[in-house]
Order: C-alpha cells, then structure tokens, then sequence
C-alpha cells in the first residue's frame, strides 16, 4: 500500500478529532506561558539596569538557549499526544477500522510513528519562533528589529540548538507512539508517563545508590541531547542535574524510541482486536 | 484481485480447520466451509456460537490459533488495497464518537486513494447524507449500522462480509439491505452475512453456513433447509387401525399417542391434512380429529443448533 495514502489518512484522523489539537494546544500555551515568565524577569533585571559578572543583562542567543532548556517540562505533552495516536484507537475501538484498511500492523504503526514525528517536530518549531517572538518583544532594548535578532539567533550556535530541539521534540512523540502501542489502555500509559516525568525519573537520579542511572533515563536523555549538558555542565552537585554529553544523549533517545517502538510493534502484531 | 470474477467452483471465502481459543475458552472449533461467488451465503448460529470470531479471523483482525481462512486464497493480509477487495461490517461500529460520520469515511478514503465525492455517493446510499457532518456520537445505533454499511461500501469491494448488519435497522432499513443485496450478487459480487435469526434472511440467502458452539452444524443451499422443514398431522378415528394402513405406503412416521390417535409426520410435500382428508374418505374412514402443524425453518434451525448438549453460557 502506497505509504503517501497512509501518511493522508493518518492526517485526516488527526485533524477530525479534537483531543490532538488540545494536546499540542495545552503543550504551546504552556510553553509560551512560561517564555513569558522568564522575558518578564529578564524585562524587570533590564530595567533595573541589574548587571551580572559586571556587564548589563541582555537578551543574547546565550541566555535565549538557556532560555529553551530551561522551558521543557511541558514536553511531556508531546509523549501524551504520542500515546493518542496509538491507544486512543484502541479506546474507541477504531483500531478495528484501521487495521481493516491496513492490515498489515507494522505499516500502520511505522506511519503512526512517522506523522506524530513530523507533528512534534512542527509544533516544536512553531513554539519556538512563538518564545522568540515573545523575548525578542521583551527584550526590545538588545536587538533594534526581529530580522536582526532572528539572524543572531540562527548565525550562532543557537541556531543549531534550535534544530536539535525540533528532531528531539519528533523523537518524544514517536517514544508516545511506542508507549501507546505497549500500553494500549491510553488512561494507563497517560497516568504513567505523566508520573515517570513529574516524579519518578527524578527520585532516581536523586537517590544515591540509583543516581547514577538517572543520567540514562528517558528524560535526562532528552535534555542532554537538547544542551543541557553544556548548560548546567558540572557546576552543580545535584545528581538530579547531571547529563550525558549532547551527542550520547541524542544515541540514547533515539535508542529508546527504537526500543519502544519495536516492543510496540511486538504487542500490536500479536494482540486480538 | 478486485474485479476478476473466480470461476464458481472456486471458493471465494474458505475456511480451512480454524480453530480459536481466547485463553482456555474455545470459541471456534476446527472449522471449515466455502462461500462461492455471485451467492449470499447466510452464517447462522445462536449467541455465541462463535460467528464474529470466525468473522474477524477471516478479516485479519484475530489470529486463528489453528487452521487458516483465506479470501480468493490469500490470506486477508496479504491482500492489496484489502477493503477494495472485502467490505466488511463487524460487530460495534469502529467510529470515533467526536468524529463526525463525513471524516470518519474521509479517513478509509484516503488510505484507499479515493476521491472525496464518493464518500457523498456511499452516504447517499445509505440514507445518511443529510446527518454527514453530526459527530457520531449523536447517531442511534441504528445510523451507527448505516455507517458502518457506507464504509463497507467505499471501495465498491466484489465481497462483502456483515455481521449481523441488520441489527438495530428499522423495517425499511432491512428491506433496503436486503433489496441492495440481493441486487448485489445479481452482478457476481459475493455476500457473507452473519444472523442470529435465520428467519430474518431465509428470503435473502442462497446458501447458509450453520454453526453451534463453534463447530459447523450444516453447510447447504437454503432449499435443502427448506425441504427439511415437516408436517404433523394429529389424527382421531375409531377406525385408526385401517387409516394408519392406508398412511403407511407414504413413507410417512406414525406415533401413536393415544388409543385412537396418531401422529403422523412427513415431509411437506408428502402428506398435509387435505391429503389425509381425502384418504379417509376415500376409504370410508370417520375421522373425529384432523389438526395440521408446520415445523418453520426457524424449527429447522433450533433442531440443527441444538443437537448438541443444552448451551451455557460460561467463562
Ligand atoms: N475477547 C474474548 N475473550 C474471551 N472469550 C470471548 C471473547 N470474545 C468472544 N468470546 C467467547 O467466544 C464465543 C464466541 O463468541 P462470538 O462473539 O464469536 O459469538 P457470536 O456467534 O458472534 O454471538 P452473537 O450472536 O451473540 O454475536 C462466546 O462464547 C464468547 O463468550
Ligand atoms: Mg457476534
């Protein structure tokens, strides 16, 4: 079967229904919610003329990559708008039709995988361009014009970042996709990841004797491929901060959607619908 | 392939010794039988006999855990474009509640690579153009079966398989369905239809599949059934004696009842109570009792299903 076709219906399916534009809606006003608490405390140290290390306080590409690390916690909904895809199907039964216009299970899965990766991905840079625009408005004072200060933001290393953030936002919704096809129960797999995020993956890498671990977790995983490394880099003695380098951390992410997905795939080819 | 006719002779659907088990409970039990083409063949059997198991092994949906089931002798799975080729109705309709009925079949369009017009089409068809864009949660079950009928339908496929589609349809609805699917078939296409009431489609089938308990009872044209179906005659005389020698050389069953009564049982072309009537005088017989009973294809039916011990509903 033609996987264009696939990749259409899949789009029709996302657009029809409600609960995924809540998701990625619920993810943007969070994250923007949150850009604009950090310009507003940037906004008040500038008017206050407040220096650090004895230079004036400015919206540079710097503190804007800081910025973006720092607003992540939301990105959680991308991994809930993963499990949707999947188990909500299974929720409404509708599996059944779609594994009746695509029998073959792998193929639906790996077009499911696909679009939520190209759908995190675009919400992903549309909140980003929106935090820009929210600190470049902010921050008036560093860059005259929002042409200016896009290109300062994409000429440095920023840039890059940027990029890196958008490819890891698309892996967190293909892991949703495979957690949602091992989980098919979405309430569960929703209530577990939310969980994982918030508290668990936390009280690991706080604990001593399984601190260690904490930096190969998912979600450690995801903030060392997105910079935080270079960020909070051995500054801090909190295990809760410690990170792999950038690029362990992207192998490990992509390890785990891998690993996910073909478990998904595993529990989707050999259950009765 | 869609559109290649097979030759009759060739089965269009088969099952081959399919077996399913959820877990210890055996839902289907080395099952076989044909559907030939350009017929509707009826599958029949009580609640949980076992049909939408049988139904969704064939469609792909459960894996059968012995046996196989295959259409134009490939396996459901391995078909291209699969509901071009089988429409299929199944058990609960598969829509998203807060989905409206046009985006629903928008979805099979587009995996299908069809144009949008003919979703209208198969709206049309089924009566459901004007509700096109209501959620499906705002639909009776009833609208839900129709719906399911238009996504049977998208892809103009040379077979369909419905389970129990007729549930939750309103008279015209039924007679609509029987009408569309008896013109259906009239082109070659092939229909499987599952029902619980073999009543409800004797008109309609050309062929039935009958199981009980997940074993196959009977496969036959619905003629065959039909033959099957018998008169009683109970009869009263006080010369029983010489009518039951004037009844015997119709190969007819006599059961005596009572001193001067019989039951006397044939096939319904061999003997009804006109026949029986005209004997007795013929043969200056006083007869003090003549009732007629039928046994309905519904009777048939019973009779096949229940040949095995008395049916619990069990874990
Ligand atoms: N998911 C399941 N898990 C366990 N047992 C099941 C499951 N689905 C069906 N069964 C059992 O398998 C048997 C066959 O069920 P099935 O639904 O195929 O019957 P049916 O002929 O379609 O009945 P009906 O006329 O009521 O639709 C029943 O005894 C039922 O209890
Ligand atoms: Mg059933």
């Amino acid at each position: 079967m033609k996987f264009q076709r696939l990749m259409r219906s899949e789009f029709v399916k996302f657009k029809s229904t409600r609960s995924f534009f809540v998701l990625l809606g619920a993810f943007l006003v969070m994250m923007w919610l949150v850009a604009f608490l950090l310009a507003l405390g940037i906004a008040f140290m500038i008017a206050l003329g407040t220096s650090v290390n004895g230079s004036v306080v400015a919206v540079t590409p710097k503190l804007v990559q800081t910025f973006l690390i720092s607003d992540t916690f939301w990105m959680v909904f991308l991994v809930l708008f993963g499990i949707t895809v999947m188990a909500g199907e299974y929720r409404h039964n509708t599996v059944s039709m779609s594994l009746l216009l695509v029998p073959k299970r792998w193929q639906l899965l790996i077009t499911k995988a696909v679009t939520s990766f190209l759908l995190g991905a675009v919400v992903m840079l549309i909140g980003v361009l929106g935090s820009l625009m929210i600190w470049f408005s902010m921050g008036k004072k560093s860059y005259s014009t929002w042409n200016t200060w896009i290109k300062a933001i994409f000429s440095s290393r920023v840039g890059l970042e940027v990029l890196i953030l958008i490819l890891a936002a698309g892996l967190l919704g293909v892991i949703g996709v495979g957690l949602g096809s091992l989980i098919t129960n979405q309430l569960g797999a929703t209530v577990l990841v939310l969980a994982w995020w918030f508290i668990i993956e936390n009280i690991i890498s706080a604990i001593p004797r399984t601190a260690p671990a904490g930096k190969w977790l998912p979600y450690h995983a995801f903030m060392s491929f997105i910079g935080a490394g270079n960020l909070f880099g051995n500054s801090t003695h909190s295990t809760i901060f410690s990170f792999l380098p950038q690029w362990d951390g992207a192998l490990v992410l992509f390890g785990y959607a891998v690993v996910f997905l073909s478990a998904g795939l595993f529990v989707v080819t050999h259950k009765d619908v | 392939m869609p559109g290649s006719v097979p030759k009759p002779a060739i089965p269009v659907i088969e099952a081959n010794h399919l077996t399913k088990r959820y877990g210890s409970k055996l839902a289907v039990h080395d099952l076989s039988f044909q559907v030939y083409g350009g017929k509707v063949t009826g599958f029949l059997g009580p609640n949980g006999a076992g049909k939408t198991t049988a139904l969704k092994v064939i469609l792909g949906l459960l894996s059968p855990s012995s046996g196989t089931a295959t259409v134009y002798g490939q396996e459901y799975k391995q078909l291209d474009t699969p509901l071009a080729v089988v429409g299929a109705v199944i058990e609960n309709p598969p829509f998203h509640p807060a989905r409206k009925a046009r985006d629903s079949l928008k979805i099979s369009a587009a995996c299908m690579g069809f144009s949008y017009t003919r979703i209208d089409e198969v709206l049309n068809l089924v009566g459901l153009y004007d509700v096109a864009k209501s959620r499906v949660k705002t639909f009776s079950f009833g609208m839900r079966q129709r719906l399911s009928l238009a996504a049977a339908l998208m892809g103009n496929p040379p077979i369909l398989i419905l389970d129990e589609p007729a549930n939750g349809l309103d008279p015209q609805g039924i007679h609509w369905l029987r009408q569309f699917l008896r013109s259906y078939v009239s082109g070659g296409n092939t229909v499987f239809i599952s029902s619980h009431v073999l009543a409800e489609i004797a008109q309609l089938v050309d062929d039935v599949v009958v199981i009980s308990q997940g074993r196959l009872v009977a496969q036959a044209p619905v003629g065959e059934l039909l033959s099957r179906t018998t008169t009683s005659l109970r009869v009263t005389s006080p010369q029983i004696d010489k009518l039951v020698k004037v009844l015997e050389p119709f190969g007819v069953n006599i059961e005596v009842l009572a001193q001067q009564t019989v039951l006397v049982t044939g096939k319904d072309e061999g003997i009804n109570a006109l026949k029986v009537g005209q004997l007795a005088a013929d043969n200056g017989i006083v007869l003090s009792e003549l009732v007629e009973q039928r046994s309905s294809l519904e009777d048939v039916f019973l009779d096949l299903t229940s040949s095995l011990p008395t049916k619990r509903f069990s874990q």
